[in-house]
Formats: structure tokens, C-alpha cells, sequence
């Protein structure tokens, strides 16, 4: 197995006629590391991928594949592994056939083919399927083919995208794990791109969250997920209550004091900018580190309605201040007095103050 | 950390050599399709009294010629006649029966629709021929009605596949729907089943129709002053005059055809269906 | 499918939506065991008529034995294959320029491909014949130019057949390809290429082999096709080529020979059978999505 080398974009943009896809763009990915491109439809993280594998030719900028500048290489010649959405499973050719594939194409001889190819049968647990064709198996199945596929000829780097778009919901959780341990186990560079978050958070090393044609914040999941530097990354990660706000003080240039719309209470919260007295702000708070206090303490709020999801309650109450509900996730059911008027209260610990995107 | 597009070295793009090599073959392609029809349609223009080139000029004479020349005009009328009429025969017949073919399981069903389609596949001279001589021993010979139920025979299967393949496309939803909102067999099968497959019926009826028009080997036997058609005619005119009639008979035929496929397509957007 | 689904499946039917019934395609059954499957058995049976001997195989034995006619049941075939060969030489660049490059130009390509239906037959081989004939457009530009000395005799050759059967059926081939073609996600090639097959490799690969089945439906429909085409042989082969459908036509022109003339289309009628026999046996699915 050769070592996993580390990947380099430098000033990569693409347009396609009028639409500027992607802005020049620079991004490293550690040898052994699994990048996430995260966002929306249109983000530009397709196009980033296909830049990597070589279907497309960014307008400007280069690819480095460890030291080499590969961006003049066309993709048969860059030694990538890929899996596409759909696996992109060859259908006049069974599995067996489908896993050679890139073996004979490197020319290797018959028999040490045989050998490589019932390795990674083996790796992802589909031995007796080698005769099968592929139209037998199912969708998990065949996303194994495919991962086999792609890996069976030791590549530098592994290009997943949605890999697991079309498997349903419980598949789909344990294939998240099953292809995160064996990327570890291989230490093969890799970059997944996908629009599911919960897909990014389990399964990467660190995230590049994208919008439009650019990188709006990268790190490791947890800080962007517990430190979002923007309302678009915090929602787009997970469900986030937004409250307007009013910055009264900065006694400290960790801190400052925020008085909420709707409510007479000044919270102290932190502060990661340098706020303005006077500046109008947003506090980003989840759902399941806020907590409803029926006796009306705190935030005051009016219950809408709620509805238990199996491991957990969620309440949509409205809050003066903020057009959209407000949701809170608890543990148990809480007693909602008849006139529905409950109090919100949060740890400040975990709120996010955030400046007030322009419109 | 990004400087702006306009800043940064620009790459050329990739040359796709094979891609260009391909463009030119299939422009050449192109020409040699459309060549020969090209040069027809400018030699019936053609002011000399034979085909000579370079031309000597501009004129009309040979679509005056074409006009005054009776066989000309009494076979492009015959022509047309049986094309539309055939075309109508064959929708009657063709239509319901693909309609039931199109979605009826049963292995009968499967027979069907490969009988519908039969006589493509059979060369038309031996059609015709075997025709002529049946509907002779019926005593029906050489005839306007002969010929009409000769040219259905061959517009049955051209309607029939492009209505099966477009009934087949459908989703069932469809006439499950009108029959949930409360239609009977009937009312769904007017207003919901056949106003989808009107382009199919009407793509495969055009098709009928110039495949009629153009039909030389199955028209040729049934051959006689009243039920001549146009190619036979045009055919016989070759075989003893050779001078630009033809030209300006077939332009006129090209442009006949093309007007009314440019009709159909707009009223009825069989466009789409291009198999 | 297990069973639950086939179960539902026939329900369906019965349900009363507006689908017809058997009885609507009576008629055109009828129509067509009367005008198409009765003549041709009758025209069977004419093959075997031996006049007041009775049923007899004399006349496919001439057909076979005779050197003259065994040549021309041979040529109807070698043309058939030379030209279905021509066509998918020819066709398949275009059919796969069409699916992977064309974009918008796709409609006019199509367009280009049916006009030339739009045109009688007896039009376009009018047009070679002004094109190529001794005085014709081609010989006079060359022979002004300098490059001919005399006018070249292109025309009443076997290469100008070929050449107007290739026009003339071209078309079929190129939609036949271009069908199953569309089918065949472009994210296959590109899985080779990432594999490691340049694209020429995964051409031959992968593509080629997926596009099976629009080639052998477009074989067949050309070869069928050829088969029952005599006017481009009359009009531009100068006699140079006489096949089957050419000697049915000039023998029901010249001679009564009714009951050869029948043999000669029975045979034709056979080759049809067997290809449609085949096309539907070995032509199953239209193309794969992958």
C-alpha cells in the first residue's frame, strides 16, 4: 500500500458562461485526512470535485497531487479513486469484472489480479458475490462494489460524491461508519462531498463548509458546529433558533451584553467579534441547549404546539422578537400551563452572537 | 487568502482534438446528406432545356412544364389522396388496437403488437405483389380502393409504433386519477388518454403519410391512368425524358411534405417524439 | 416481482379506467390476416406452382442452381452486407457525436437526418445522377479545373449504388444508435477514465459494448431494408448490380413468369422473417441506465 499523499488546491475558480461557479478557492487536505465540501445545491462543491478528478478545467489556479502539478493531466492519468452517486456500476460486467476493472488497466497480470480482487471483496464483506451480476444486488451492496472498485488500485486519493445519496435512512447511518473505518484503516486521503450534515459531521476529519462558489468556513466538525462564524453555516448545520438583539455593553473584549427583542433581560454572553455598543446582532442558540421553564421564567414565550421524535421532544413556541418559531429539544414532556405563556432560558455558553447579515 | 478572478493567470483551455475531428466528420456528413437534394432543388430552377452546368440562368419554365404536364398533376393528386386517406384507414385500425396492445399483460397482447408491426419488415415489392394478385382474384384488380387498402396495410405499422411506444410511456396514474375523481371509461379515455397520446398518433401518421407519398414498389403494380402516383409517374418520366420536370415535380413534393410536417409539428409538437 | 405485485398488477386491469378491451383491436387484426398474412401464404403457394404439374420445387431450384440467378441471390446478399457495414461505419461517429457533443444543436441534427424522408427517392437518386453523370456537376468543375482530362465515369458503377443506398439508409442506422447511446450514462465513461482507461479505451470498453443493442436493431432494419430496395440499382447502377427486389421488378415488367417472380419473393420474405425473428430474440432491452 503506498503512502496517501496530500492533496493542494491553489486559487482554483471555474466559471461556467456568465455564472461564476466557483471563486478562486484554496484548500489542503492532510495525507490520510477525510475533508467534507458541505453546503447546498449550486455551492460549488461538485465542481470542486470534478476539478480534483479532472473532468473539468478550472479557469485559473492548480491542482497539486503531493508534489506534482496535475491540472494539465487528464483523469485516466492521475491515479484518483471515485464513487459516484448513482456507483456508476458497470452493467454488462459482474462484480468480479467491475473490481478488475482498474487492475487491467494498470495491465496487471491475470492471477495477481484473482488475488487483489478477492482482498477487497473481503474488505467490504461481499465474498460470494463475485459471479453476481449487478443488476442482483441491492443499493448498499452496490455501493460496496463501488467502494471496492474505486480502492483496488491503491490510489493517492479518494473522490466520494454523495456517495450515499440513494440508500435509505438506517442504511445510510451504517454505511457512514463502515466507509469512515475503512478510509482510517487504509489512511487514504479522501474528500466527500455531500449536502446532508449529519453525513459531514460523522464522517470527517474536518469540514469546508461552501456557499456560492466559496469556502465560508472550514474546521473540525465540532467547531463548526458548536462555533458557527456565520448565520448561514450555523443553520445550515443543524436546526438554530435566531434572536434579535441589541448590544447594550462591552465590559470585556471576550464579552458583551445583549438585550433580546421581546425581553427586558441583558445576558452576558460571548463574544468572538468585536461588537459595537448600539450594533444590532444575532444570538444563534440549538434547540437542544435551550430549556422551557413552565413557570414562566425567562425568555417569555407562547407554546405552539409540540411532538415527540422518538429519542426526543421537540416544542415550536413563538418568541416576540423573532418572525420564526423558536424550537427547543427536551428529554421528558413539560407541563404547559393552560395560557400556553412558558420561559425560555439557555446556557450562554453555548449561544453564538452573531452580527446582523446585510439584507 | 483569495484574490479576485480577474488578478489570476488564466488557463487555456483544454484542446479536445477528437472532439473537433468528430465536428468536421459529421459537417461533412451532413453535406452529404443534404447534397443531392440541395442540387435537385437549384437544377429546377434551371433556365437550359436539359441538365447542363454550369447553368445558364434563372428561370420557372419547368414548374410551368410540370403544371401543363397532366400525368404530373393527376398523380401528385392521386398521390396526396391516398396518402392522407391511408393514413386516416390506418389510425382507425391501428390506434385502438395498439391501445389495448400497448398495456394488456397476457402473451396475446405481446403477439399483437409484434403483428401490428409486421409488415415493415416485409420488403414492399413482395407486398405489393402478392397484393395485386389477391385482390385480383376478388376481382378487385386495379383500383383506387385496392391501392388504399395497400398503402393502410403498410400505414397500420408506422402508426402503431409510435403509439405504443408513447402509450407505454405514460404512467397508469393518469387514467387511475380521472377515474378516482369520478370518470367513467369513456370520459377518461377521451379526455385524459387520447389528448397524451395525440402526439404519437399524429407522429406516426405523418410518417404514414410521407412513407406513402414515396412508396414506389407497393404503388407500382396497382399502375393505371386514374391510380397512378406520383413516383411511378415520376419514375416513367425518367426512364424516357431526362430533363429538369423532375427536379421542379420533386421540389414541389419536398415542399408539399415539409409545410405539412411544419403544420403537424406546430398544432400537435410531435417533435419530441424523434424515435 | 413476487407474487403480491403480479396480483395487483391484474386488479388494476380490471379496475374500470378507460383502457380497452380486446375487441378494439379486432378490426385491424382482421384487416391484416386478410391484406397482409393472406396474400403473402397465397404468394407461398404461387412459389410452388408448377402449372398442371402441381406443387413443385422447381422454381427455388432454378433460383439456386441456375448460375445467373444463384449470382443474384448472392449479390442481393452481399449488398445487404456491404451496405448495412457502410452504414454502421459511417453512422455510429455521427449517432455518438450527436449524443455526447451535439447540445442544442441536437434538434437540427435530427432534423438534417429526417429531412431527406421528406424527399421522394426517385429526388435523391436524381441528384447523383446530376451530381456524378458525365456531363454532371462534379465531372465539369473537374475537368474545368484541369485536374480530368474526360469526364469520369462514376455514375452506372456498383460504387455509386452503395453510395446511394448508404444515403438513403444512413439515417435508420444513426437514430437506432442514438437511442440506446442516450441511454448510456455519461458517468460510465467517466468511471473508466478515473479507473484508468483513456478515454479511447473506455470507448471500446465500455460504451461500445452498451451499445449493443442500437446497433444490431440498426443492422437489421438497414439489412431489411436493402433487401426490398430496387430503384437506387435501376437508377444508378447502370446494370451493374441487379439484386432479388431489381429481378422481381423487371420481371414482372418484361416477363409473365408469375410464379418465379413469387419464388424470388418468398425468398426475400424469408430473409425478412429471420431477421425479425432475431431482433426479437436477441434485441432485448433498449439500453441501460446506470
Amino acid at each position: 500500500m503506498q503512502h496517501s499523499l496530500p492533496l493542494r488546491l491553489e486559487q482554483i475558480s471555474k466559471s461556467f458562461g456568465h455564472v461564476q461557479a466557483l471563486h478562486p478557492l484554496s484548500l489542503e487536505v492532510q495525507p490520510g485526512e477525510m475533508l467534507a465540501l458541505l453546503g447546498p445545491s449550486g455551492c460549488g462543491k461538485t465542481t470542486t470535485l470534478r476539478i480534483v478528478a479532472g473532468f473539468s478545467m478550472p479557469d485559473t489556479g492548480s491542482v497539486y497531487i503531493g508534489d506534482n502539478d496535475v491540472t494539465e493531466l487528464p483523469p485516466h492519468k492521475r491515479k484518483l479513486g471515485m464513487v459516484f452517486q448513482n456507483y456508476s456500476l458497470f452493467p454488462h460486467m459482474n462484480v468480479a469484472e467491475n473490481i478488475a476493472f482498474g487492475l487491467q488497466m494498470r495491465n496487471m497480470a491475470k492471477s495477481e489480479i484473482g488475488i487483489r480482487v478477492a482482498e477487497m471483496l473481503r474488505m467490504v464483506r461481499l465474498e460470494k458475490f463475485a459471479d453476481r451480476s449487478i443488476h442482483q444486488l441491492s443499493g448498499g451492496q452496490q455501493q460496496r462494489v463501488a467502494l471496492a472498485r474505486s480502492l483496488v488500485t491503491d490510489p493517492a486519493i479518494l473522490l466520494l460524491d454523495e456517495p450515499l445519496g440513494a440508500l435509505d435512512k438506517s442504511l445510510r447511518e451504517s454505511m457512514q461508519f463502515e466507509l469512515r473505518e475503512i478510509q482510517k484503516k487504509l489512511g487514504i486521503t479522501a474528500i466527500i462531498v455531500t449536502h446532508d450534515q449529519e453525513e459531514a459531521l460523522t464522517m470527517s476529519d474536518r469540514i469546508a463548509v461552501m456557499s456560492m462558489g466559496r469556502v465560508v468556513q472550514i474546521g473540525a466538525p465540532i467547531e463548526i458546529y458548536q462555533r458557527p462564524q456565520s448565520q448561514f453555516v450555523s443553520e445550515f448545520l443543524g436546526t438554530a433558533n435566531i434572536l434579535p438583539g441589541e448590544v447594550l455593553g462591552h465590559p470585556q473584549s471576550e464579552q458583551a451584553i445583549v438585550r433580546l427583542d421581546g425581553s427586558r433581560a441583558e445576558i452576558s454572553l460571548n463574544s468572538n467579534e468585536a461588537v459595537r455598543v448600539g450594533s444590532r446582532v444575532n444570538v444563534a442558540l440549538r434547540p437542544e441547549r435551550m430549556w422551557i421553564d413552565s413557570s414562566g421564567d425567562g425568555i417569555p414565550a407562547r407554546f405552539r404546539a409540540a411532538v415527540f421524535r422518538g429519542s426526543y421532544y421537540a416544542y415550536e413556541l413563538d418568541v416576540q422578537g423573532s418572525e420564526k418559531p423558536v424550537y427547543v429539544y427536551t428529554n421528558e414532556p413539560i407541563e404547559v400551563p393552560s395560557d400556553g405563556v412558558v420561559g425560555l432560558g439557555f446556557n450562554p455558553d453555548y449561544s453564538i452572537l452573531l452580527m446582523q447579515e446585510a439584507a | 487568502m483569495t484574490a479576485a478572478v480577474t488578478e489570476l493567470p488564466r488557463r487555456r483551455a483544454r484542446r479536445n482534438y477528437a472532439a473537433l475531428a468528430l465536428g468536421l466528420y459529421v459537417l461533412a456528413f451532413m453535406t452529404f446528406l443534404l447534397l443531392p437534394i440541395a442540387v435537385v432543388v437549384i437544377v429546377s430552377f434551371s433556365s437550359a432545356s436539359f441538365i447542363a452546368f454550369p447553368m445558364p440562368g434563372v428561370s420557372l419554365q419547368w414548374y410551368s412544364r410540370v403544371f401543363e404536364y397532366a400525368p404530373f398533376m393527376q398523380s401528385l393528386k392521386v398521390s396526396i389522396q391516398i396518402a392522407v386517406s391511408s393514413a386516416l384507414c390506418g389510425a382507425i385500425l391501428g390506434v385502438p388496437a395498439a391501445l389495448w396492445a400497448a398495456r394488456s399483460p397476457g402473451v396475446a397482447a405481446n403477439i399483437v403488437s409484434n403483428f401490428l408491426l409486421a409488415p415493415l419488415s416485409v420488403p414492399a415489392i413482395v407486398l405489393g405483389f402478392s397484393l395485386l394478385y389477391l385482390l385480383a382474384a376478388i376481382s378487385m384488380g386495379v383500383s383506387f380502393l385496392s391501392l388504399l387498402i395497400t398503402h393502410t396495410v403498410v400505414a397500420i405499422p408506422y402508426i402503431a409504433r409510435t403509439v405504443l411506444a408513447v402509450y407505454r410511456a405514460v404512467p397508469p396514474d393518469f387514467e387511475e386519477a380521472a377515474a378516482a375523481l369520478g370518470a367513467n371509461p369513456w370520459r377518461t379515455f377521451w379526455r385524459v388518454t387520447l389528448p397524451t397520446i395525440r402526439p404519437g398518433i399524429f407522429a406516426g401518421a405523418t410518417f404514414a403519410v410521407l412513407i406513402s407519398l414515396d412508396n414506389l414498389p407497393l404503388s407500382f403494380f396497382f399502375g393505371s391512368s386514374e391510380t397512378n402516383t406520383l413516383p411511378v409517374v415520376m419514375l416513367s418520366y425518367m426512364q424516357n425524358q431526362f430533363d429538369p420536370s423532375i427536379a421542379a415535380i420533386s421540389t414541389i413534393q419536398m415542399l408539399i411534405a415539409l409545410v405539412a410536417l411544419l403544420i403537424i409539428n406546430a398544432l400537435y409538437g410531435i417533435e419530441k417524439l424523434t424515435a | 416481482m413476487d407474487a403480491s405485485v403480479a396480483v395487483s398488477r391484474r386488479r388494476r386491469g380490471q379496475l374500470h379506467t378507460g383502457r380497452l378491451g380486446p375487441a378494439w383491436a379486432l378490426p385491424a387484426i382482421l384487416f391484416l390476416c386478410g391484406f397482409f398474412l393472406l396474400p403473402l401464404a397465397a404468394n407461398i403457394l404461387r412459389g410452388l406452382d408448377g402449372g398442371s404439374a402441381g406443387l413443385t420445387l422447381a422454381h427455388y431450384v432454378r433460383l439456386i442452381t441456375d448460375a445467373y440467378y444463384a449470382g443474384v441471390v448472392i449479390e442481393t446478399f452481399k449488398v445487404a452486407i456491404i451496405t448495412t457495414l457502410s452504414c454502421l461505419i459511417v453512422g455510429y461517429p455521427v449517432a455518438y457525436f450527436m449524443v455526447r457533443y451535439a447540445g442544442r444543436w441536437n434538434s437540427v441534427m435530427v432534423f438534417c437526418l429526417i429531412a431527406p424522408l421528406l424527399t421522394s427517392i426517385i429526388m435523391r437518386t436524381f441528384g447523383w445522377t446530376v451530381l456524378f453523370s458525365r456531363k454532371g456537376l462534379i465531372n465539369n468543375w473537374l475537368t474545368s479545373i484541369g485536374v480530368l482530362d474526360r469526364p469520369l465515369r462514376i455514375l452506372d458503377t456498383e460504387l455509386m449504388v452503395y453510395v446511394g443506398l448508404v444515403h438513403v439508409l444512413v439515417p435508420f442506422m444513426v437514430l437506432s444508435i442514438t437511442s440506446v447511446l442516450q441511454g448510456i450514462d455519461e458517468r460510465l465513461e467517466e468511471s473508466a477514465q478515473i479507473l484508468g482507461a483513456s478515454p479511447v479505451r473506455a470507448f471500446f470498453r465500455i460504451t461500445l459494448p452498451l451499445s449493443l443493442d442500437g446497433i444490431a436493431t440498426g443492422c437489421i432494419l438497414v439489412f431489411v431494408l436493402t433487401n426490398g430496395s430496387f430503384l437506387t440499382m435501376l437508377l444508378l447502377g447502370g446494370g451493374k448490380i441487379t439484386t432479388l427486389s431489381l429481378l422481381i421488378y423487371q420481371q414482372f415488367t418484361l416477363t409473365q413468369e408469375v410464379a418465379f417472380a413469387a419464388a424470388m419473393g418468398n425468398i426475400l420474405l424469408l430473409c425478412a422473417v429471420v431477421a425479425l425473428a432475431i431482433q426479437l430474440r436477441f434485441v432485448r432491452r433498449k439500453g441501460v441506465k446506470s
